[in-house]
């Protein structure tokens, strides 16, 4: 009875040369997807620039120095109105005379 | 290195069109795309196994060229720095791509069918068995050794697309070697 043969040893290399033979596929065509992708990543990048403009806008001397002329006059009309910060103010008044007694 | 198109176009007819590009105008970018497509899916459909993988590598190679646009000098052909972003495409899903301890107890039969959607030619079967060995080895291991068998590009490309110098992807490659050798052994090939 004859013995079986062994099976004859496969080869890489000719495994690899057979695969670089196969195809990739001719009708895939991405320009729609990519199109599509771009265009919505647009709307992120609008917000963006306009958060970043905002941003510039609160770093403009003219608009500091608004809001400061404004937070000073805020705070000269409201303080006699506020009687707890009257209070506190004299509180802040007494304590030099009474650490001085200490 | 695979043979090039006779239409492929000239590196100084992609730069106008880069430079549009480069200002906005969606329609030059639309016309690079289509140039350079099946290039970059040529050489992606080295990785994926399916339809739907490639698909989704093309177009994020596309989408990230997009991003990056800026940054493409022209003391390179464009063709050449795309190559680079859908090289290090392929290295990324090697890493998504990696096989787990426990895979190995999984029988191939039992896996995703690698040739879902593609034609089933003899060739493309070979292809499915190369990228089903290589997808035994690390996922560098099996970037390196997939565009260079199966891509047939130069070790010095594959150095510039990875930013490895050229002594590093010396000894990756040769290591990467000496690991397929005893995957192959084990699944019967050998490596000549």
């Amino acid at each position: 009875m004859a013995t079986p043969s062994p099976e004859p040893q496969k080869s890489w290399q000719r495994l690899t040369t057979f695969a670089r033979d196969a195809s990739a596929p001719a009708d895939l065509d991405v320009r729609v997807a990519v199109r599509a992708q771009i265009s919505a990543m647009k709307p992120s990048m609008a917000e963006t620039s306009l958060f970043d403009e905002v941003l510039a806008l609160f770093g403009q001397r003219w608009l500091q120095a608004g809001f400061a002329i404004l937070a000073v006059g805020a705070f000269f009309t409201c303080r006699d109105g506020f009687e707890v910060v009257n209070e506190l103010a004299f509180l802040w008044q007494l304590q030099g005379p009474v650490i001085q007694g200490i | 290195m695979p043979a090039t198109s006779p239409f492929e176009p000239l590196p100084d007819d992609d730069l106008v069109h880069v430079r549009r590009a480069q200002a906005g105008d969606l329609d030059a970018f639309d016309e690079l795309v289509r140039r350079h497509q099946s290039i970059i899916t040529a050489m992606l459909h080295r990785f994926a196994g399916n339809r739907a993988d490639l698909e989704d590598m093309v177009q994020e190679t596309f989408v990230r060229a997009w991003r990056s646009l800026g940054g493409w000098k022209p003391d390179k052909p464009f063709v050449h720095w795309l190559k680079r972003i859908a090289a290090n495409m392929g290295l990324e899903f090697c890493r998504k791509h990696q096989r787990t301890p426990f895979a190995r107890l999984v029988e191939r039969d039992d896996e995703h069918d690698p040739l879902e959607n593609l034609p089933h030619t003899p060739a493309q079967r070979d292809l499915g068995e190369a990228q089903f060995l290589l997808s035994h080895l690390p996922p560098d291991d099996r970037a390196l050794l997939t565009l260079l068998h199966l891509d047939e590009m130069p070790l010095a490309e594959i150095a510039t697309h990875f930013g490895w110098s050229r002594v590093k992807a010396k000894v990756k490659a040769f290591r990467a070697r000496q690991r397929l050798k005893t995957i192959l052994t084990q699944h019967g090939y050998s490596l000549t």
